[in-house]
């Protein structure tokens, strides 16, 4: 197979799940066989396509403004003003007043002039344009239809779902987001099926659909303990485990009070963990067991001194506050002295 | 008029000159204008405005503030201010006496309560009323001093448990040892909401009630801080999934506050959850310290009360209101600009940014209004008939005789009073800006004490001044010209109006770099 051949296979393959897997290799193999001095089309379309594999790394991202200067150089306008338009999305979905704005309006007229790249330039407007996103990146989706650009038709589904929010259309948010879910699952992709789950979860926390929320942060909370990604294990399985505790579904809170002891040890977020821990107690208080409850705040209390924010500490010491106030000081005294015995026996 | 004067004097500018006849004051204003024998007070008096050179690199250094504002930047700012003064002015003396911001004072030196940058009324002569200083309610200054984070804010004492519960507890297992910091890594760095949970006291409460939760916002409440955080953080964060999660901790959303768990267990899920957000937004310390800068409320009122004591001596000014709340700042070290930053200390710098503009009081800056002449009289009539039965109407009904030579148009008071007024606005609002550049220094001081703004502030203020001065000498002109016909005016009041105009974009774009300045100070 040829190199042009092989560049249009690569253009064809989504970024997403085994897909993805299957374009960085082909990506790394092409880096070694174009010769930028020969074929300096394809460089840039391979820079252009890695870019869009790691949008949000600072690395591509220098790489993308180095090959525009370089495309601007040899002639390559379509390339160019690709390039101006994707960088300007990248930057400005972070930091919209940092995108140069004569640059981004030159590329949009280029663009709009040579009748071409159409979805890139509506979504590098719609970082600048706050009161205009939402219709410049539905024109955008129409446009997107090719599955090699189902990466980006995520990420703009999930921006559009915030344009819907801020608009207080829920109801179209939560379908932009389920849509994203669709996709992500369609390709199989567990980070982009991670991030939108959750998303969606917190979208119906937000209107108080508990139930529903809980399905989609279950499956998150999977996903993100699978992935080893702390940070979304964390964030899916702190509200998991305030509901499933409120429901009476111990064993499961429990688990994932467990795991939030792990990931948030690993992360060092230790109010994490102290949340781990008086979930536990909780559970341990509601089966009836006030002296281990108490044992479980106290053993925690002991072992992360110094360890932790002094402010992670007095959470749990509040909490054993609350525990005396609730079961009487005689009886926690009690409870407290054989917690105590228990964990210097230990 | 008293206070006019007096004022001017404290902005360190001339005194106005007694109101000209028209005979008089026409050649005068041209000859100077002509440059002929320029004296340093005449010069002075007629300096232009700021050349559109110096307002285009204003604005250039601002669009691009997080790249070149160092200490070097702000150097050069200041210079070119300075310079573009001086150019217009060779052979004259530029030295202006030490100008001095707001006041409040009634001129005898007794102070009035307004605002401590308002400077009263800056145009007019002495034979006009002295306004009468609107007497505002006093506001007890909130002065919560958190200098130290240490401060504790009161509560329901309904909710709040009995002390002996959580004293029993203190006294088992010992005072709670702060954090070493060479344990601060990972999510750690992430400290804004400890401020919340330094009392045990506040921590443990009687039940979780979700009435309590209703604007539960005050930021050193061991759940307000939570939500005042996702507030922020769900508005100005620069990543959307942080936005996201940050809205649900501002609600916050009821699922994360089971009631079996207690308040401690609903406040520890909720930090928990802040830290997520702020790892989520990928700063590190900078987006730490953006989110704690945006917490800090009590820069505002700690600038406004230092102002307020400031004000009896007229020194109105960002570095003096600061040292005056008792805050020390450091000169900048760099000697090379910095043009380049890492992504990271970009995402603090910008959330900082937001976060200065979060803490301080929405204030636009004034408009000047466009000046109107009188319209000019009507075309004369064709029709030889109509023209003397209109002339004869006009005589009878008190209006002129036919003989009467034709009305001059002129300036008309009415028609310059409302520019004047914006110019005072316009004077004011710079003294406020000092107020709140010092607030935001105040904020990142006890942020982040000993950062690198105080140079900001010094050259901010001079640029500051001499933008007052400009805005104040093209009032004068203005005033002075009320009353003069418009053929001997030329265009004169258009140009002050402009240089007002163009004061004013000056300006808006010098604060707006100053804030993004100082919030660079939060990883410099």
């Amino acid at each position: 197979m040829n190199l042009q051949r092989e560049m249009e296979r690569l253009e064809a393959l989504p970024l997403l799940g085994t897909n993805r897997v299957k374009a960085q290799e082909l990506m790394d193999s092409l880096a070694l066989r174009i010769d930028p001095n020969a074929q300096p089309e394809l460089a840039l379309r391979l820079l252009i396509r890695r870019f869009e594999a790691s949008p949000t790394s600072s690395t591509t991202l220098a790489q993308l403004s180095t090959a525009e200067s370089w495309a601007a150089r040899d002639g390559f306008e379509h390339e160019r003003v690709r390039m101006q338009l994707l960088w300007c999305t990248s930057v400005g979905r972070q930091f919209p007043d940092a995108v140069p704005r004569t640059v981004l309006d030159e590329a949009v007229r280029a663009a709009q002039s040579m009748g071409t790249l159409e979805a890139e330039w509506r979504l590098a407007l719609a970082t600048v344009q706050p009161t205009n996103a939402s219709t410049l990146r539905l024109e955008a989706l129409d446009r997107l239809t090719s599955p090699a650009s189902d990466s980006v038709r995520i990420t703009v589904l999930l921006d559009l779902a915030e344009d819907k929010a801020r608009g207080s259309d829920h109801g179209g948010s939560l379908k932009a987001i389920q849509d994203a879910v669709n996709l992500a699952e369609q390709h199989k992709d567990p980070k982009a099926m991670c991030e939108s789950l959750t998303r969606l979860g917190y979208a119906l926390l937000n209107q108080g659909k508990h139930d529903l929320a809980t399905r989609h942060l279950q499956r998150a909370f999977e996903l993100a303990r699978s992935e080893e990604n702390d940070l979304a294990t964390v964030i899916t399985g702190t509200p998991l485990s305030a509901i499933l505790l409120e429901r009476g579904d111990m064993e499961q809170a429990g688990a994932i009070a467990d795991r939030l002891l792990i990931s948030g040890a690993r992360r060092a977020n230790w109010f994490a963990v102290v949340n781990g821990h008086i979930t536990r107690s909780a559970i341990l208080l509601a089966s009836d067991d006030p002296t281990a409850a108490i044992e479980r705040l106290v053993r925690a209390a002991v072992h992360l001194r110094e360890l932790v924010p002094a402010a992670a500490i007095n959470l749990l010491k509040g909490r054993l506050a609350e525990l005396r106030h609730t079961i009487g000081p005689a009886v926690f005294d009690d409870h407290y002295r054989t917690a105590v015995e228990r964990h210097r026996a230990s | 008029m008293a206070i006019s004067q007096e004022q001017r004097k404290k902005l360190g500018l001339p005194h106005q000159e007694a109101p000209q006849t028209d005979h008089d004051r026409t050649p005068d204003l041209e000859r100077v204008e002509e440059g002929q024998e320029i004296s340093a007070d005449a010069a002075e008096r007629l300096q232009p405005q700021m050349g559109n050179s110096a307002i285009q690199a204003l604005l250039a250094r601002t669009s691009s503030s997080t790249q070149s504002s160092t200490g070097t930047a702000e150097l050069d700012l200041a210079e070119e201010v300075g310079q573009s003064e001086e150019e217009d002015f060779e052979g004259g003396s530029l030295d202006m006496p030490n100008v001095e911001m707001g006041g409040g004072g009634d001129g005898d030196g007794n102070p009035i309560e307004i605002a401590p940058w308002e400077v009263g009324r800056l145009f007019g002569g002495d034979d006009d009323a002295p306004p009468k200083p609107t007497p505002k309610r006093k506001r007890k200054p909130v002065n919560r001093n958190f200098a130290d984070e240490e401060g504790a804010p009161t509560y329901d004492d309904e909710d709040l448990l009995p002390d002996d519960h959580i004293d029993h507890i203190e006294t088992r297992l010992g005072e709670t040892p702060r954090m070493r910091e060479e344990f601060r890594s990972g999510d750690a760095r992430y400290r804004a909401i400890e401020t919340g949970l330094l009392k045990p006291h506040a921590i443990g409460r009687r039940e979780l009630k979700p009435e309590s939760m209703v604007d539960r916002t005050d930021h050193l409440d061991p759940i307000g801080r939570s939500t005042a955080i996702g507030r922020f953080l769900g508005v100005s964060a620069n990543r959307s999934d942080t936005r996201a999660l940050a809205r649900s901790i501002a609600g916050p959303a009821s699922a994360l506050l089971p009631s079996t768990t207690g308040h401690a267990g609903a406040a520890a899920r909720l930090a928990s959850l802040v830290v997520c957000a702020e790892a989520s937004e990928e700063g590190g310390i900078p987006t730490d310290n953006a989110v704690r800068l945006a917490l800090c409320l009590d820069a505002w009122p700690s600038a406004i009360e230092a102002a307020g004591r400031l004000a009896k001596t007229g020194r109105v000014v960002a570095p003096e209101i600061v040292e005056a709340a008792g805050e020390s700042l450091e000169e900048t070290t760099l000697t090379e600009p910095r043009t380049h930053t890492t992504t990271e200390a970009l995402t603090g710098v910008k959330l900082g940014q937001k976060a200065l503009a979060s803490i301080l009081p929405e204030s636009p800056v004034p408009t000047i209004p466009s000046l109107e002449f009188a319209p000019p009289p009507a075309p004369p009539i064709q029709d030889s008939a109509l023209a003397a039965v209109d002339a004869l109407l006009e005589e009878y009904t008190g209006g002129r005789a036919p003989s009467d030579l034709p009305q001059e148009r002129r300036l008309q008071a009415d028609r310059v009073q409302p520019i004047l007024d914006a110019a005072t606005a316009l004077v004011n609002r710079m003294g406020q800006a000092q107020v709140e550049l010092a607030a935001a220094a105040i904020a990142l001081a006890r942020v982040r004490p000993g950062s690198p703004a105080r140079s900001t502030l010094v050259h901010a203020d001079q640029a500051m001044r001499e933008l007052a001065r400009s805005v104040v000498r093209h009032g004068d002109r203005l005033h002075r010209s009320t009353g003069a016909p418009l053929m001997a005016t030329n265009d004169l009041p258009s140009r002050s109006v402009q240089g007002m105009r163009e004061a004013a974009a000056a300006f808006d774009e010098l604060r707006q770099w100053s804030l993004n300045a100082i919030a660079e100070g939060l990883y410099r």
